[in-house]
């Protein structure tokens, strides 16, 4: 696994985190939740074939 | 890796550069509404203490007000003199030129109807609907300002919290 994805992943989190401030101290509380919401997409997006990898691994490792 | 690095910082300037342009948005329009409250008043003081008919007025208008405004103005006069349409028709297809110009269309809305009440034979019927033209911008512009201080800082932190995102995910 390629370390650099997780440091993506912690940047995204942080730049999402203060967007979503900065949101909800204008008062647009729909779009924070939003800007939330794309940012959890993205970053499934970029996990989604490591978590199948993972489940492959445990159905080989147990033989299930 | 020198051309990601340098992608990453061109986006990040050209959405700083956008947040810096849509905090500016809101203050033109404010800007631009007061600029056409001050036509409005020398349109009422042209009416009132001149008597001017209103394609002289206007042509008086234009040749003091600025930028497209003085456009409005003169084309309104032209449009009036030549007998082209009536003054509601020349008013509204005047607003809508300027509606592109930093103009909300709610602003186009709240003066739209000045045109029919300029058209009317009775000065005192055009001075009261100038009158309340010039208060309905002078109800928006205390909530403008407010607004735009507020939308200004978030539209400035979003583009360059924005840019960095993007490059982020692109990285």
């Amino acid at each position: 696994m390629d370390i650099t994805v997780v440091f993506q992943i912690a940047a995204v989190g942080i730049l999402v985190a203060v967007l979503n401030q900065v949101l909800k101290g204008a008062g647009r509380d729909d779009q924070a939740t939003i800007t939330t919401l794309a940012g959890l997409i993205v970053v499934l997006f970029w996990i989604i074939g490591y978590i199948s990898d993972f489940f492959g691994a445990v159905q080989n490792l147990f033989q299930l | 890796m020198i051309i990601r690095i340098l992608g990453g910082i061109l986006v990040c300037a050209a959405c700083a550069l956008l947040g810096l342009y849509m905090s500016h948005r809101g203050t033109l329009r404010a800007r631009r509404l007061a600029e056409f409250r001050q036509t409005l008043v020398m349109l009422k003081s042209e009416i009132e203490f001149a008597a001017y008919p209103l394609p002289q007025a206007f042509a008086n208008i234009a040749q003091r007000a600025e930028g497209d405004f003085a456009d409005f103005y003169q084309e309104l006069s032209r449009k009036l003199a030549d007998k082209e349409m009536g003054l509601a028709e020349a008013w509204e297809a005047g607003l809508a030129g300027l509606e592109d110009n930093h103009f909300s269309r709610e602003d186009i809305q709240a003066m739209g109807g000045l045109g029919s009440a300029l058209g009317s034979i009775d000065s005192a019927v055009q001075i009261k609907a100038i009158d309340m033209a010039v208060a309905a911008i002078d109800d928006i512009l205390p909530h403008l300002t407010v607004q735009n201080a507020k939308d200004g800082k978030m539209y400035r932190r979003l583009g360059l919290l924005g840019g960095a995102l993007i490059t982020v995910v692109l990285l």
